[in-house]
């Protein structure tokens, strides 16, 4: 650990920032609800981004999904969610 | 000269495969969670004679929870990065603190319930509990089935250090660990967050 060199340092820093990106949505999110800042419509859309952008941040940044031969990875994941989708729909239909 | 020996491990056609195969199990899970997210959102409303979201839920012990997740996920990113240069000793100290911090997260998640319990709030008192310990349950077996797996390899990794075995399942139980943070991401907004909107 005591000899990293600064392309290391570099990356490191890299992940560090999108933790700390993270943990600042959460936060606001948080405090925007403890605190009942805006009304409740509006909030509710402007959570759901933030969680929205922390998990593209995940994707990218922690899972790699824009590796080479990441077109598979993508359609895994969208397909996933698509079905994932129709069935909230569906069962919140019901 | 080590850290393309130690990239070279992850970009073998092989694992390239695993990687790719765990992706769809991934796409998979997502289904699973994405029912349960719907039955929970089907039924929140449902309290019957127990409490609502808004009455249940103590918003600080969750945000502290979540922390603790984020950051398990971040260290895991950080062994990932050193596994790719290849220290062993390094990425398997922040292996073992993201399963310590996972563990952490287990046991508060259990205190939660707990304290739920002792408030009258089972599983069975109403379908908007029964829909929400059925979500939290499944979140929190992952997370304990990700501790279990990782400290698995990691004795492996103690004993055969980096090499083409363990490498790409490292990576592999990482993406794993990711998932259940995006996991709990939309959890923490869709039902906590907004069960207190």
């Amino acid at each position: 650990m005591k000899r990293l060199n600064k392309h290391t340092k570099k990356e490191i820093r890299k992940l560090f920032l999108s933790f700390i990106l993270m943990i600042l949505l959460t936060a606001l999110a948080f405090f925007l609800v403890l605190y009942h800042l805006i009304s409740p419509p509006f909030l509710i859309v402007l959570i759901t981004c933030f969680a929205l952008i922390q998990i593209l941040i995940q994707l990218d940044r922690f899972m790699d999904i824009r590796e080479k031969e990441g077109e598979y990875r993508l359609t895994s994941l969208i397909g996933g969610s698509f079905v994932a989708l129709l069935a909230i729909v569906f069962l919140m239909l019901l | 000269m080590e850290t393309m020996s130690a990239q070279k491990h992850l970009n073998h056609k092989q694992a390239q495969m695993n990687i790719l195969a765990f992706w769809f199990l991934i796409g998979a899970e997502i289904v699973v969670f994405g029912c349960l997210f719907g039955i929970y959102l089907a039924v929140k409303s449902l309290t019957g004679q127990g409490p609502t979201p808004d009455e249940l839920f103590k918003l600080n012990e969750i945000m502290l929870s979540t922390v603790v997740l984020l950051t398990s996920s971040f260290t895991c990113a950080i062994a990932v990065y050193f596994l790719n240069l290849s220290k062993k000793l390094s990425t398997l100290l922040f292996f073992l603190i993201t399963i310590l911090l996972g563990l952490a997260f287990i046991g508060l998640e259990i205190r939660e319930f707990t304290l739920y319990v002792e408030e009258g709030a089972k599983i069975s008192t109403s379908a908007f509990l029964g829909a929400f310990y059925l979500l939290l349950g499944t979140h929190g077996f992952h997370v304990l089935f990700g501790v279990i797996w990782i400290s698995l390899l990691l004795v492996q990794l103690w004993l055969k250090g980096i090499n083409q075995e363990t490498a790409p399942k490292l990576f592999i139980a990482s993406l794993y660990w990711h998932f259940i943070d995006v996991i709990w991401v939309m959890i923490f907004t869709i039902v906590y967050l907004i069960g207190k909107v």
